[in-house]
């Protein structure tokens, strides 16, 4: 064996570890590269196979390539992470960073499921990004504090909201003391979505597509929903649920649900009428009437007439893993506008004929809820102004709207809108009229209004709706106090500073 | 074979009494120090800072959504915690979860290992590789899997159950069956154990084994009396590893039931409560305080563990 | 296999010789075959994955499918698709095309038919049966591949797992050393803080971690995912610490008396008797860097062109839409390099190491 000359060597090993340490460390505060010099849409086609991708790219802070302030926009609250919306996001992007050279908008798109918290981790860190959306009213909930109000930005600008009717531009006023924190982008009246394959195959008539219209000579109400999803419900050996053979743990149809709600009890009831779980007081927890009513209605729907799916059911592959609408066994659903964006069955299924009716009168009137999708600007911007310019863009684009099937706000954008939905149900006549009329019944307050420590009474609304829907022979109304002792004891809870 | 059984029975003296050890400990110290040095290194550049600020935000009402209002609040948090029926749950369900899993999936990685290491088992290499491909499945596709797998309605192992005539539970609806549901699927995660049950393995020299056949042992005592002492090292990682990850576990179950804690809170481990403090109420400092307190519980049991095994665990090197 | 087992190769003549080696042939088959009941057992959730990935989506929603990926029987009918089913007519089953269901009734029409006569059964279609041919969907992955731009992910991904992997490994294995073989003073507590750093739950440390990388200004890059790396982490460090110290200090010893330094002795004394732990270590630290989701999502939400798969994949989950089958074919495509690795890797764990005939 030689002898040895690791000492020395080895020190000369460890001293080039410290250095790469060391080199690691210090050269990435000193260097400065420029903002991400490649924007998406063109990297994505070329693999290149260099490492110099890994060359620190501090926050953007100077001009963008075009010349323009850079703007940051964060897409993950609500839609627009799918493979099919990516791509027209970053077209939209790359077109507009070339039709101007005032603004670069810089995308970040973030799995949903993550996106709160990658949001709330970069506000903390002071990365924020300028502009975030599309985005409900849930997502406005859970960042409330931090959101820019846009009054004096649109008075200054002279930002007028053509086409958007004044109850609606009101309706974006979701901040403290009613700051108008979104620029009105979206709107999704709700109706029910039927499958008229299903209607066929049971001879049933087409449920009313016109407020005040009766179904089979009856009033549209609950009764006649109820009595007709029992017939649309359908076990393996074909009894429907009027049936005294019908088996109800060999469902393979159900007759209607109001699926994709935000598993949340105050959304699923929501066509029962409007009211909200906070007093007027500000600060007592109540359970409103319409939750009761129609808690009582869905857990009966559920457990005894069995035409709406449980827990396990829905989950189940037959109704798409959730996807129920979809999945072309289920008869009727109760969705909002943007669910045309899953009527779609599961390749290579061909597209199954579908309506809108409008939503039953319960007791005596009809509720639609309603949903909205906006894009608001963050209090921590630096760059407001052209982050407003960019936001005011991007609502007017009808590519957008169509990317995320969102009914414009703003009325002379609808038709247009209507079409294009239209050319991707070929074939397929959908009555528009349906969601225009519903408009006219918005629930108010609505089903997604902020409530004190919001996210966690909507845990609490959340755990109470998969509770019933997986427990047979639940005593609602004693649930429905607990869930108002639980929410009380949450709005007491201190609030953040 | 003399010298292998002397391994295991005589303990080799303590070394660093060699040559430029022993005679300058000063200089053993040093070399001690260059090696530990990318992780000292690392700890004061990157490490340290945060753990440190994490106690101070403990100390803090620092607020997610209104990070500039931050005000010092003492033990304020740490006094909350006790009267916070959602901690005792998450305590208590973290250590039902832990009694359950912990040795579940060391007696199956250990068992697993054995029997992949075994020379009579052919294609042992695909058994290994077999044994061990679950744990390389992406997060969100696993997680679908085991809830298709487990539907009730149309999941094949309630199916199986029916074919058998067994009646199957609800086992991700149910309070009950949610633990052995939970702990089914953590033994889908056993790989990295098993892989290192399986290093481990290597490490026990062959002639032990000869020698004790000789003396006419079976495969059960050669197991007792040679793998289980030889392995104890690897076999304590195991167990310290396993038990700091079974009390941070929570994003199989929480991906697994529905991003709440259902059913009823059953699956409100103490990390899920951190979590959903920390980052979806946004209240950090109440969540750092969380995390503090679940990591003076880990540390005292990883203390104690290593206490309990000073006298138990073999070290053929020698105590360093 | 070896020889000895092999019966084929026994000695003709030696009774005893060929009962002894059939016996031992057949104690290894039945430990093999209980083995594979055991696999077969373990792995029936990932057949399940595996079936689902080879679906067509609309298989999975139709009551009455078989569990294996299959397409329906159907036939066209004045130029639209329709399922064939096995109807009961006057004591004779035929193949009818279902063309109007109906509760009750329903009407179909005969695929050889050329007139296309309408048919009118009464009775109820879905207690009908349907024929199913076994035809594995082979899309999904191919529409994954095009669909997410995998060639670039599957870089990236490789890219960052390699770096962090090698960075991880060698760091981890010089502080291990130093924990296993040296005395110096603060050991006990320093090792104690290693143990720490993974004792406390990384969502408390998240955000100031992300501070630190983004003053560094390394958001939006790939540092934050490797560099961390470079100074050792707990979980390899403990591991190659406990396999160290199982290395009987007799051949340090032996190789200092022949004037080995330590650097020598890690090198050619303690690594090479650390193979299995070293590989052990390699290969689940290059898995978890793989499968990594939440870290890079961070740290390269801006930057699509640096991201890796998991980032990828949970694009077909997305709120509203999720994907079954394209999630499924998407994570086997994502997990094939890892066990191809793990195959390749684990004969490593082949030969018990014999410690005490190493440079004695």
């Amino acid at each position: 064996m030689n002898r040895s000359r690791s000492g020395p060597r080895g020190l000369m090993v460890a001293a080039v570890v410290v250095a790469i340490v060391a080199a690691a460390c210090g050269s990435s505060t000193t260097t400065t590269a420029p903002i991400a010099s490649t924007p998406a849409a063109t990297t994505a086609a070329a693999p290149s196979p260099s490492l110099v991708n890994i060359t620190p790219a501090p926050i953007p802070a100077g001009p963008g390539p075009n010349g323009g302030t850079v703007v940051r926009w964060f897409i993950g609250l609500g839609a627009g992470t799918q493979p099919a919306q990516i791509g027209p996001e970053q077209a939209f992007a790359t077109a507009y960073n070339a039709s101007q050279k005032d603004v670069y908008l810089s995308l970040e798109i973030v799995d949903n499921t993550q996106a709160a918290n990658i949001l709330k981790t970069e506000v903390v860190a002071g990365t924020t990004p300028d502009i975030i959306g599309p985005v409900g009213v849930e997502g406005l909930n859970l960042f409330r504090d931090q959101l820019l109000d846009l009054t004096p930005i649109i008075a200054s600008t002279g930002y007028t909201f053509s086409g958007v009717d004044p109850k609606l531009v009101d309706f974006f006023k979701l901040g403290d003391n009613n700051a108008m924190v979104g620029v009105p982008f979206a709107v999704y009246p709700s109706f029910i979505y039927y499958n008229k394959k299903l209607f066929d195959e049971a001879k049933l008539p087409y449920p009313p597509s016109k407020v005040g219209d009766q179904y089979n000579g009856k009033p549209w109400d609950l009764d006649a929903l109820r009595t007709l999803a029992m017939k649309l419900t359908v076990d393996k050996s074909g009894n429907d649920a009027t049936s005294a053979s019908f088996d109800p743990a060999n469902v393979v149809q159900w007759g209607f649900d109001s699926a994709l709600q935000d598993n949340s009890a105050r959304a699923e009831d929501a066509f029962f009428g409007a009211g909200s779980f906070l007093a007027a007081d500000g600060k007592t927890a109540q359970i409103p009437e319409y939750v009761k009513a129609g808690e009582t209605w869905f857990n009966a729907g559920v457990w005894t007439d069995h035409f709406i799916p449980n827990q396990n059911q829905a989950a189940s592959a037959l109704l798409g893993g959730g996807g129920e609408f979809g999945s072309g066994n289920l008869a009727m659903d109760e969705g909002h506008t943007w669910f045309t964006c899953c009527v779609a069955p599961p390749k290579p299924a061909k597209q199954f004929d579908f309506g809108f009716a409008v939503n039953p009168l319960v007791n005596g009137t009809i509720t639609s809820p309603l949903h909205a999708d906006t894009f608001s600007i963050l209090k921590s911007s630096k760059v407001q102004a052209a982050a407003f310019k960019a936001v005011t863009a991007m609502v007017a684009s009808q590519a957008l709207l169509t990317t995320y099937g969102a009914m414009p706000a703003d009325t002379s954008k609808q038709d247009a809108w209507f079409k294009s939905i239209d050319a991707s149900f070929p074939g397929i006549k959908l009555d528009w009229s349906v969601p225009q009329a519903m408009l006219a019944y918005p629930d108010v307050p609505n089903h997604q209004s902020w409530l004190p420590n919001y996210a966690k009474a909507k845990t609490a609304l959340q755990a109470f709706q998969n509770k019933y829907r997986t427990t047979s022979g639940l005593d609602i109304n004693a649930e429905l106090t607990k869930l108002q002792a639980t929410l009380q004891s949450i709005f007491d809870e201190p609030q953040a500073p | 074979m003399a010298q292998a059984t002397e391994l295991v029975q005589a303990r080799t003296p303590r070394f660093g009494r060699g040559r430029w050890f022993g005679t300058e400990s000063r200089r053993e110290a040093v070399w001690g120090l260059i090696f530990v040095g990318p992780w000292l290194i690392g700890l004061v550049l990157l490490t340290a800072g945060p753990l440190i600020a994490s106690l101070v935000l403990s100390l803090t009402d620092f607020n997610l959504s209104n990070p500039d209002a931050v005000r010092f609040v003492g033990l304020d948090n740490y006094a909350a915690m006790a009267s916070d029926p959602n901690v005792r749950q998450g305590l208590i369900a973290t250590v039902k979860f832990a009694i359950i899993a912990i040795p579940l999936t060391m007696v199956a990685s250990l068992g697993v290992a054995v029997l992949v290491n075994s020379p009579k088992l052919f294609g042992r290499n695909v058994f290994r590789t077999l044994f061990y491909m679950p744990i390389q499945i992406p997060l969100v596709a696993g997680t679908l899997v085991w809830i298709g797998f487990l539907n009730p309605e149309t999941g094949w192992l309630n199916g199986i159950l029916k074919l058998v005539g067994l009646p199957g539970p609800d086992w991700l609806n149910s309070e009950t069956w949610i633990y052995p549901a939970l702990a089914l699927i953590g033994l889908w995660g056993i790989g990295n154990f098993m892989l290192i049950n399986l290093a481990g393995l290597q490490s026990v020299p062959t002639e032990l084994y000869e020698a004790s056949r000789i003396d006419g042992a079976g495969p059960w005592t050669m197991f007792r009396r040679i793998t289980i002492p030889l392995m104890s090292p690897i076999l304590l990682y195991n167990v310290v590893i396993c038990m700091i990850t079974t009390f941070q576990y929570f994003v199989v179950a929480y991906t697994l039931t529905n991003g709440r804690g259902d059913p009823n809170n059953a699956t409100l481990f103490i990390n899920l409560d951190l979590y959903r403090e920390a980052f979806q109420y946004s209240r950090m400092g109440y969540g750092a305080a969380i995390g503090w307190l679940l990591f003076v519980i880990v540390l005292l049991l990883t203390l104690g563990l290593f206490a309990f095994a000073r006298k138990r665990v073999y070290y053929a090197g020698g105590e360093a | 296999m070896t020889a000895k087992a092999d019966p084929r190769l026994r000695s003709f003549g030696e009774r005893g010789a060929i009962a002894r080696s059939y016996r031992r042939y057949l104690a290894r088959a039945s430990l093999t075959l209980f083995a594979a009941v055991l696999l077969g057992g373990y792995l029936l959730p990932m057949l399940y994955m595996l079936n689902t990935s080879l679906q067509q989506p609309s298989q999975r929603v139709t009551a009455g499918a078989p569990v294996y990926p299959a397409v329906p029987a159907t036939g066209t009918y004045q130029g639209q698709t329709y399922p064939i089913y096995d109807v009961p007519i006057n004591g004779t089953t035929r193949e009818l095309m279902l063309t109007e269901p109906g509760r009750e009734s329903s009407t179909f029409v005969d695929p050889a038919d050329a007139s296309g006569t309408p048919i009118v059964w009464q009775g109820r279609w879905r207690t009908l049966s349907q024929s199913w041919t076994f035809a594995p969907e082979i899309d999904n992955f191919t529409t994954v591949w095009t669909q997410l731009n995998f060639p670039r992910l599957l870089f990236n991904t490789a890219a960052i797992a390699i770096l962090s992997t090698l960075a991880a490994v060698l760091s981890s294995a010089l502080v291990a050393y130093g924990f296993a073989r040296f005395r110096f003073p603060g050991k006990n507590m320093m090792f104690v803080i290693l143990l720490a750093t993974i004792i406390l739950p990384f969502q408390v440390t998240l955000i100031p971690t992300y501070i630190v990388f983004t003053k560094l200004g390394w958001n939006g890059t790939w540092l934050p995912l490797i560099v961390p790396h470079l100074f050792a982490n707990a979980f390899n460090v403990f591991l190659l610490r406990q396999y160290f110290l199982s290395i009987p200090r007799d051949l340090d010893e032996a190789a200092m008396m022949d004037g080995a330094g330590p650097f020598r002795i890690l090198r050619s004394i303690i690594l090479p008797l650390s193979v299995p732990a070293i590989t052990a270590v390699s290969l689940f630290h290059f898995f978890f860097s793989w499968n990594d989701f939440f870290v890079p999502l961070l740290y390269l939400s801006g930057k699509p062109e640096l991201q890796t798969l998991p980032i990828a994949i949970q694009q077909y989950n997305a709120l509203y839409v999720s994907e079954p089958t394209l999630i499924q074919a998407a994570a086997l495509m994502t997990m094939a390099v890892p066990v191809v690795v793990f195959f390749l890797a684990q004969r490593a764990f082949m030969r018990g190491v014999v410690i005490t005939g190493v440079e004695k």
